[in-house]
């Protein structure tokens, strides 16, 4: 498991796309952070929140870096490599997805020191304040990491499916963000969409409403829709025939 | 070797391989021939656990492609139209299938230089040439030194000085060092030059199982090209050959062009061209899958 996880890290890494993603997430990081500093009033909580809270572009970037990393491989047809390499699909899924988990993580874990370094120097050259200690820091990057690696790994599963960047890409967008977000308006729903676990991971401290479950709910919601969406996917991708 | 016993695949309504059944053996290179849409890729996907058979199996040493405990070690297979992602540089999809066999990285840059992508071996797949990308497919095949190759159309975009190298490799794996060698292909002249036996499968059922040097034993016939046709005539036909004359051109049966060639030698006739001519093959070819192509 060990060498089929450094072959996909290895795969992800030769590819100028993943850079391309990761260095547009850290982007996003920065413009969700610059965006709410320049917007920010008098209330420290509220700035603070905004300034840290994970960035919503960087998330779907997450999704999308996921996606590619698994369909590629059918558009590219070096799927046949791979599994002519590893038979084992369930192994070559998990290895994928751990890739995409460890890529979520560091981005995750870059975000909220990016995000304080910014309000720091913003700080030092202009009016204002905000309130963040190390220990809302970590709250804060422990549910970005989650958040950012959760996403990622519903992406790979997408992509697993769908077979083709195009359709994954679209597929995964459309579903955590359109069709979630709108299923959230039903109140029998909300509790449990996507866009609400989301909401809480990358704001801890946001203010809880009804359509947001708690931080613990969330990082339980989050794993069973991986774990569920992963078994669908895994069990599709061992009965189809790669051509 | 290959064991395929009673494979059949079916895709809806139609059936793409159907009841087939042949081995390749150690030692050899066994060209696999018919149409297009024959069922020869379905047929090398479902051996290489790429697809599911609907019925009967596929087995490598013995067992299922799915259950190999070091697949890289075991088989290698040069896909048609290659199997590499066009924006990762070359050496690093071998550096994955490498990590992924537990090989050293070393061995990534021993196939680099035996296959001769040395000039580039970082630059991506995408910018590689056919031939360089065939090249490349071979060597990802050798990566794990494998006892079994298998090679769909391994010869497309090679240039005739990568044909010539790709076919005295395969010589030299299957004769040499006892390699099983499978050759999918529909060009006639390049299994002729290359193979020892010769599956032909036409709309997916096995159409005829042969050995090449046998039925080339059969009618071969050698061409001459000689100003004393007359006198290589009369030295071939005093071996028992059958020989006919065009002005300089002579057709010989009967006789290998290394026989003619020492005839020729002990009549002193100069030759301005020897070789052999094997229009049986394509005539059993044309007879087996004629009408057939998908």
């Amino acid at each position: 498991m060990g060498a089929q996880v450094k072959a996909e890290w290895i795969k992800a890494r030769s590819l100028r796309s993943t850079w391309v993603i990761v260095g547009l997430s850290i982007v996003g990081v920065l413009a969700q952070a610059i965006t709410a500093l320049a917007g920010h009033g008098s209330d420290a909580a509220a700035t603070t929140q905004d300034v840290m809270s994970g960035s919503g572009l960087t998330l779907v970037l997450m999704v999308v870096i996921g996606a590619m990393i698994t369909a590629t491989e059918y558009t590219q047809k070096s799927i046949i490599s791979t599994y002519t390499a590893n038979p084992n699909r369930l192994r070559v899924a998990l290895a994928k997805a751990i890739v995409i988990v460890a890529i979520g993580l560091v981005v995750g874990a870059i975000s909220v020191p990016l995000s304080r370094l910014v309000a720091a120097i913003w700080f030092a050259f202009g009016s204002g304040s905000w309130d963040a200690g190390l220990g809302t820091a970590v709250h804060y990057a422990y549910g970005t990491m989650l958040a950012y690696a959760g996403f990622g790994i519903l992406g790979v599963m997408i992509g697993l499916m769908a077979r083709s960047t195009a359709i994954g890409v679209g597929v995964a967008f459309a579903a955590i963000f359109v069709v979630d977000p709108l299923l959230g308006a039903i109140s029998l729903y909300s509790d449990y969409s996507l866009t609400g676990i989301s909401n809480t991971l990358t704001d801890p401290n946001s203010h809880q409403t009804a359509s947001q479950p708690a931080f613990g709910s969330a990082i339980a919601l989050l794993a069973l829709y991986v774990i569920v969406l992963g078994l669908i996917a895994i069990a599709i991708e061992e009965t189809r025939d790669v051509d | 070797m290959i064991e395929v016993q009673e494979l059949t695949k079916t895709y809806r309504h139609f059936t793409a391989v159907k009841r087939l059944s042949f081995t390749a053996q150690p030692g050899e290179i066994t060209g696999f021939l018919g149409p297009n849409g024959a069922g020869k890729t379905t047929t090398i996907n479902m051996i290489l656990g790429l697809a599911r058979p609907d019925g009967g199996e596929a087995k490598i040493t013995g067992r299922p492609f799915r259950e190999l405990d070091d697949p890289v070690g075991t088989v290698g297979a040069v896909l048609a139209g290659g199997a590499f992602h066009d924006g990762r540089p070359a050496r690093s999809s071998l550096l994955a299938t490498a990590t992924v066999a537990g090989l050293p990285e070393g061995r990534v840059d021993e196939v680099i230089e035996l296959v001769g992508l040395t000039d580039a071996p970082d630059r991506r797949v995408g910018k590689y040439s056919l031939g360089m990308r065939q090249r490349l497919s071979v060597a990802q095949a050798l990566l794990g030194d494998p006892q079994v190759l298998i090679l769909d159309e391994p010869t497309n975009g090679l240039d005739p000085g990568g044909i010539k190298w790709l076919r005295d490799f395969l010589h030299r794996l299957a004769h040499e060092d006892g390699k099983t060698i499978l050759l999918s292909s529909h060009i006639l002249s390049e299994v002729r030059e290359t193979v020892d036996t010769v599956v032909v499968i036409a709309e997916g059922q096995l159409a005829s199982e042969f050995s090449l040097r046998d039925l080339e034993a059969g009618v071969q016939q050698v061409i001459a090209r000689t100003p004393q046709a007359e006198q290589l005539v009369a030295a071939v036909g005093r071996d028992g050959a059958r020989a006919s004359r065009d002005v300089e051109l002579v057709r010989i049966s009967g006789m290998t062009s290394l026989e003619v060639g020492q005839a020729a030698l002990e009549a002193g006739v100069a030759l301005a061209e020897l070789r052999s001519e094997h229009p049986e093959l394509e005539q059993r070819y044309m007879e087996l899958t004629q009408g057939k192509g998908r």
